[in-house]
């Protein structure tokens, strides 16, 4: 303990002026953040002022923190044989503790605590609290150990830098190359049954990434041989990405969200008056003399309650001809979530002063699609097509209604809505809504889209609120982030105007009859799958 | 007398190239050993060996009784190192580098390090990083002394020092070190320089020790030696102690590697009869030169 409170008062003494900008630059966000807090009704030319500070400030941070551990580390360099320290009484279990103290204090600990501190101006709660300090603390050991890695690899900040931009270039050439031979020998359309979301994939990874980065450092601070630890640190890479992607154990799983009674009502109808067409599948791998064939026909969904709609589908189909031959597909239909005029009236059981109707047109729906060469025998003829479609359905739904004034508050625990301001204008009402929330570090399921309606219940009467402006601090998962699905904290403003102009303004309205409305939040989340058969017959494929 | 480092058949290897093949000697405690070899010839390799910087690829040295690979603290309080290459912290003044290393020692002694500082004349509030090159070595000399190490390992020490320097630091060092029967491992170019202080040598060449004596006896048995012949003669049958041979019409001059006094001298007067035989002492600078020469020669013709 002796030594380690010794080379420890000896780094503090060495890092004193960047230990000082890294604490002038948390306290900074957390000023930015209290003033964030204040300037909530505030123009949004403020907020967004504030919200490139606060990038500048990340930015920054990440600088600083990389400077200080390299710093700390290249006191004992690892790499070498001429360093001070090799010869001198040092118990080299003592040296890696205290390093790992030191960067685990400045790295993590201290941004841990100004995030609390933030965290608290805005009243979060105690869940609140623990799930973006989870976030941040991951996101921050990750780039800690990450720069561990490197800095234990090196001797110098200038071998320091160049091994990053290696690093890096080597990635993003490996990236680029392997997204650039995966567009060239892209394969069939698949599809695959939608699975429930799932955190597996982003634990194992952060886990098995921190284990092998320690490992390196652990390694490397007992045994100083360069080329294992090197070696040790691209196989933890290898291993980390290629265990996560077969890893088998799906221990983090949501459940599916299972569709409800309202599934027995739904069908599938065939459209014959479309009848069937033949387009090209546009894919890299066409240009490589690979070409692809769609066969379409159209298809209606009906019997959906009015608040849900159609998200996407997944198609397995067989076309069967008479001799006995068939083509087989599957493949991913895109339907995509539009704002539903008939949802948002459903759920609010009021009329919308909407002009726009938000319907979607009538479109083909791919039924089958193989090979140009696969396809060419079967053209003009016609079989038996049998399909099992997955339908993926969405539902708007009311998640709070609150009295339009300001102060009034939503809380959901991990995220927080209030209104700061409300401002009247001849034709239009605008509301200014401070919200924070969290993205856990495991978060499985995707943010909800939110939509804001002022609803009149005496006239029976809405309007769809559009966003004029917005801006957010934070949100990046700590100083860095996580690979997958996380964002920690953030805070930020949302200039609302009603009528919203992406929903078209009703001319004749009167907006001040809304004065005494209320305010309805909506968020669009998933409702199920439901599964059913179509068959055509006769299933046509078009001579041309 | 103990043996404070012992090296028996240590090989070390960077990749392909073998630094330093089976080599073996011994430093005995409280004397004074030096490394010496012509540039690559393994000095620093051993040394870093000795020190765990470096692994052994065969071998083993044993330095305080203890493997050199498992060096630890207990053993590294014991010892004092300083190299040419050696990167002190650069940021610390001398008197931060004095105060920091302090606490790794027990034996630290602060009369002895105010001293140290005082005879070398070190300020002790310059930053290291702004000090001359002989100010480092000496700071670091200071850090490496200050606790009266068992055992002082130098590696090229002296090297790029001016004189005055140079004469500082072996009066400051290798005199207190004879003092105070501290055991050293000096590696060195600076011969004469350590002449005088330096009990044993071992001479290094292409990672091969090619001696490893006592000074007093390899002084004793090397001599300079000049035949004046009456007239010349046709090449005499040299001895197969002799080195270096060479003729210029009637004078034959050759290194006498076993030279024992008068038995020498009787039995040169008997092989040059009526000639003019002068044997002069060497010193260690001209055994190390007639001795790499003579490897190199031998090399060239095992070439040819």
């Amino acid at each position: 303990m002796n030594q380690t409170m010794h080379i420890l008062r000896k780094d503090v003494r060495r890092l004193r002026w960047l230990l000082a900008l890294w604490l002038a630059l948390l306290a900074g966000s957390v000023v930015l953040a209290a003033n964030a807090a204040a300037a909530a009704g505030a123009s949004p030319a403020t907020g967004l002022f504030l919200q490139q500070l606060w990038d500048t400030l990340e930015i920054v941070g990440a600088l600083v923190t990389a400077l200080i551990v390299v710093q700390l580390v290249h006191e004992e360099p690892l790499v070498g044989f001429t360093p001070f320290w090799l010869t001198r009484p040092y118990v080299r279990t003592v040296l890696l503790w205290e390093k790992l103290l030191v960067v685990a204090v400045a790295v993590i600990a201290l941004p841990l605590i100004a995030d609390v501190a933030m965290m608290s101006l805005f009243n979060a709660g105690p869940r609140a609290l623990v799930s973006a300090g989870v976030t941040a603390a991951l996101g921050d050991a990750v780039w800690m150990l990450s720069l561990m890695v490197l800095a234990v690899l090196t001797r110098s900040l200038s071998a320091f830098v160049l091994t990053a931009l290696g690093i890096v270039a080597t990635l993003w050439t490996l990236a680029a190359l392997w997204s650039g031979f995966g567009s060239i020998w892209t394969g069939p359309p698949r599809y695959t049954p939608p699975a429930p979301p799932d955190a597996t994939a982003v634990i194992v990874m952060i886990t098995l990434y921190l284990c092998s980065t320690l490992s390196v450092v652990v390694y490397q601070y007992h045994h100083r041989r360069w080329r294992v630890a090197a070696g040790l640190a691209v196989a933890g890479l290898a291993a980390t990405v290629v265990v996560t992607t077969f890893w088998p154990w799906r221990f983090a799983r949501s459940e599916q969200v299972r569709a409800g009674a309202w599934a027995s009502s739904v069908a599938l109808a065939h459209d014959p008056s479309w009848g069937t067409k033949v387009s090209d599948v546009v894919n890299v791998s066409r240009q490589m003399g690979e070409r692809w064939r769609r066969v379409s026909a159209r298809y209606i969904v009906s019997g959906l309650p009015p608040q849900m709609t159609v998200q996407s589908t997944g198609i397995r189909s067989r076309l069967q001809f008479p001799d006995g031959s068939a083509l087989e597909s599957g493949e991913r239909g895109g339907f995509g979530w539009n704002f539903s005029r008939a949802a948002a009236e459903a759920v609010l059981g009021t009329r919308l002063l909407v002009t726009h109707d938000f319907d979607r047109p009538a479109e083909w729906s791919s039924m089958i699609t193989v090979r140009d060469r696969e396809l060419m025998p079967y053209r003009g003829r016609s079989g038996r097509l049998d399909a099992d479609i997955d339908i993926r359905v969405m539902q708007m739904r009311e998640v709070a209604t609150v009295p339009l004034m300001p102060g009034v508050s939503v809380d959901r625990g991990t995220s927080r809505l209030e209104i700061s301001a409300v401002q009247r204008a001849a034709d239009s009402l605008s509301v200014v809504i401070r919200r924070w929330r969290v993205e856990p570090a495991f978060a499985a399921d995707p943010l909800l889209e939110q939509y804001f309606a002022l609803r009149r219940r005496s006239s029976g009467e809405a309007l769809m609120g559009g966003v004029d402006n917005s801006w957010r601090l934070g949100g990046g998962g700590g100083l860095i982030p996580l690979p997958v699905g996380s964002g920690g904290f953030s805070v930020g403003s949302l200039y609302l105007r009603f009528p919203g102009p992406g929903f078209g303004i009703p001319p004749d309205i009167d907006i001040a009859s809304f004065d005494d409305a209320e305010l309805v939040v909506l968020e669009v989340a998933p409702a199920g799958v439901v599964t059913r058969r179509l068959t055509i017959d006769p299933f046509v494929v078009p001579a041309k | 007398m103990d043996t404070v480092i012992d090296v028996t058949d240590l090989t070390c290897r960077y990749q392909r190239v073998e630094a330093v093949t089976g080599i073996s000697f011994a430093v005995e405690e409280g004397t004074v050993f030096a490394l010496l070899g012509p540039n690559g010839a393994g000095k620093t390799t051993t040394i870093r060996a000795l020190m765990n910087i470096v692994r052994p690829s065969g071998g083993e040295a044993r330095v305080l009784g203890v493997d050199s690979r498992r060096l630890g603290r207990r053993e590294l309080e014991n010892i004092g190192y300083v190299s040419e290459n050696q990167q002190l912290p650069r940021w610390m003044t001398l008197a931060g580098l004095l105060a920091y290393c302090r606490p790794f020692y027990p034996t630290w002694d602060d009369a002895l390090c105010r001293k140290l500082v005082d005879d070398f004349r070190l300020p002790l509030d310059q930053k290291i990083g702004r000090m001359s090159r002989g100010m480092r070595v000496k700071s670091a000399l200071v850090s490496a002394l200050a606790y009266r190490p068992r055992l002082l390992v130098l590696d090229e020490p002296f090297s790029g020092l001016d004189p005055v320097v140079r004469d500082d630091l072996i009066h400051g060092m290798l005199e207190r070190a004879g003092e105070e029967r501290w055991s050293v491992l000096i590696s060195s170019h600076d011969l004469e320089e350590v002449e005088r202080l330096v009990d044993a040598v071992a001479f290094l060449d292409s990672g091969r020790i090619v001696l490893s004596e006592p000074m007093t006896t390899l002084q004793g048995r090397f001599r300079q030696v000049e035949v004046t012949l009456p007239e010349p003669a046709p090449a005499a049958a040299a001895d197969a102690s002799w080195i270096r041979v060479t003729s210029a019409g009637r004078v034959l001059r050759f290194v006498d590697t076993s030279y024992n006094g008068p038995a020498s001298d009787q039995r040169l007067s008997a092989k040059f009869p009526g000639a003019r035989i002068d044997v002069q002492a060497m010193s260690l600078r001209q055994i190390f030169i007639a001795l790499v020469r003579y490897r190199r020669e031998q090399g060239q013709e095992s070439m040819q």
